[in-house]
């Protein structure tokens, strides 16, 4: 199994695709600097400073998580799938579950890896441009207590809701088979979140909305049963779409 | 004495949206045999090869390799072969080296080394740091066995493998099955429509037709003293066509 993952994250990480991502939220980054430091005082929404930036950067790069996973997703099961080469491991001593399995697991290290590059990169860019700073700040309210440690638990936090998605993704490339869809779907179920919040609960189970806000409760005074519930919301996510995932591939018949 | 059959396949069945495209299928294939599994184009040949490998589950019937259940011992019945099923597929991104090298991973107690030897022996060592996406289709092919020779096999099975190949390419793929059949006693099995180069390469046969084995056994018993066109006029009379 172990074996398996480290195929599975080898190939991860030799996709250019990956890389590109990293650029990409490099570029974000500095769209961000650049706004700061460039638009009128009086524009300015709340002030920012280095230590406080990767958590500026974790909460306003959703949409490059969702395109990252989409496109990770449809490269590992859809595209595999469509060329053939899912064939390669399946004719191994493998079992199916060990396959999904694995892939699950190298993506979720993906993603870690991703959400640790942005924070990494924007204690660097935001503590060169805006200097470390005095104290934490969160959308310009200054928070208390170790700032780095706060950041972790935030970074720590962020990557949960991303998992779920990330297998609920998994199930829609296994069932579709198909690499515009795959992707296609991640871009409506992001594009559909902020109108569900018309809908009052609703928005509490959609994942992109946990995407987007639950490392946030964490400074937001949420109480420990808020945050508890959100955890089953995400958790069921994980567990759903895995266990059908995984019932999925192992009656699957594999005809490309 | 009568040795088991290293592959076999008992009341093989398949159907496709109501459509049995493989019905019944009872084949022995035996230890040594280079064995031809002939059919024209939608016979079955690509279903049967696919529910061999575990690729796709039979509606009814069993697969036994080497004494092994597939459906109930997958991971013992699967180590003891190696197949290419439709076209040689990898991660063209990745050279061939790093794509065994990736398989390799998957093969318990393997040693590393086995990647050059079989490298070697599909003649594919200068070509190995290469990406695969450079290659053609005939070293893909290669490489393909290459793939398939990773864990040592008893058995391999090969869907149509020269399609799409050209002369060379047709002629070095033939004489790398003699060669390892003969000198490493490597069992095969081909599926084909091409008759004349099927008689040349295999010792036994078995005809499908519309999901069903009309006629298996071995060359010479089948069509007596073989002459060029013996095993073509043999699947005609079957087929009836």
């Amino acid at each position: 199994m172990l074996r398996l993952v480290k195929n599975e994250l080898y190939k991860v990480f030799r996709l250019r695709k990956f890389y590109l991502f990293m650029g990409a939220i490099l570029a974000l980054q500095l769209v961000e600097i650049f706004q700061y430091k460039f638009l009128p005082q009086g524009k300015v929404v709340f002030p920012l400073n280095g230590q406080s930036f990767p958590l500026e950067m974790i909460g306003g790069n959703s949409i490059i998580m969702v395109m990252f996973i989409a496109v990770l997703v449809a490269d590992m099961f859809a595209d595999e799938y469509r060329n053939g080469s899912f064939k390669l491991v399946l004719l191994r001593p493998v079992s199916r579950i060990q396959f999904i399995s694995a892939k699950a697991i190298a993506l979720l290290a993906s993603i870690m890896a991703i959400v640790c590059f942005t924070v990494i990169t924007a204690y660097i860019t935001g503590t060169i441009v805006f200097t470390w700073g005095n104290q934490l700040l969160f959308q310009g309210v200054p928070i208390d207590g170790n700032s780095i440690a706060i950041t972790l638990k935030l970074t720590i936090a962020s990557i949960l809701p991303s998992a779920g998605f990330g297998m609920l993704v998994i199930f829609i490339a296994l069932i579709t088979e198909n690499i515009g869809i795959t992707i296609g779907s991640a871009l409506a179920l992001f594009i559909i979140s902020p109108l569900l919040e018309r809908y009052g609960n609703i928005s509490n189970y959609s994942i992109i909305h946990l995407m987007n806000t639950f490392h946030e409760m964490f400074i937001n005074n949420a109480t420990l049963v808020q945050i508890y519930a959100k955890i089953v919301v995400i958790i069921a996510y994980v567990v759903l779409f895995y266990i059908s995932s995984a019932i999925f591939m192992k009656r699957k018949d594999v005809l490309l | 004495m009568i040795s088991n059959p290293l592959l076999e396949t008992r009341n093989l069945t398949k159907s496709f949206r109501g459509r049995k495209i493989v019905d019944n299928l009872n084949l022995k294939v035996m230890k040594g045999d280079v064995y031809g599994f002939l059919g024209r184009n939608g016979q079955g040949k690509t279903t049967t090869i696919r529910m061999i490998t575990g690729l796709i589950f039979p509606d009814s019937g069993d697969v036994m390799i080497n004494g092994y259940n597939l459906k109930t011992d997958f991971k013992r019945a699967i180590s003891q072969i190696g197949a290419i099923v439709e076209s040689p597929t990898f991660y063209d991104y990745l050279s061939g080296h790093e794509n065994l090298s990736l398989m390799a991973n998957l093969v318990p107690g393997l040693n590393k080394s086995r990647i050059d030897e079989v490298l070697e022996i599909v003649r594919l060592t200068n070509r190995a740091k290469d990406k695969v996406k450079t290659y053609s289709l005939g070293m893909k092919q290669r490489l393909g066995i290459a793939n398939a020779l990773l864990n040592n096999p008893q058995l391999i099975i090969l869907d149509e493998p020269t399609n799409g190949l050209d002369p060379q390419g047709m002629k070095e793929i033939k004489e790398m099955i003699v060669q390892l059949s003969s000198e490493k006693n490597i069992t095969f099995f081909i599926s084909s429509h091409l008759l004349h180069e099927m008689q040349q390469l295999c010792n036994r046969i078995g005809i499908i037709n519309d999901g069903k084995l009309l006629v298996e056994g071995s060359i010479k018993e089948l069509v007596g003293n073989p002459t060029d066109n013996s095993l073509e006029k043999l699947y005609f009379e079957a087929t009836g066509e």
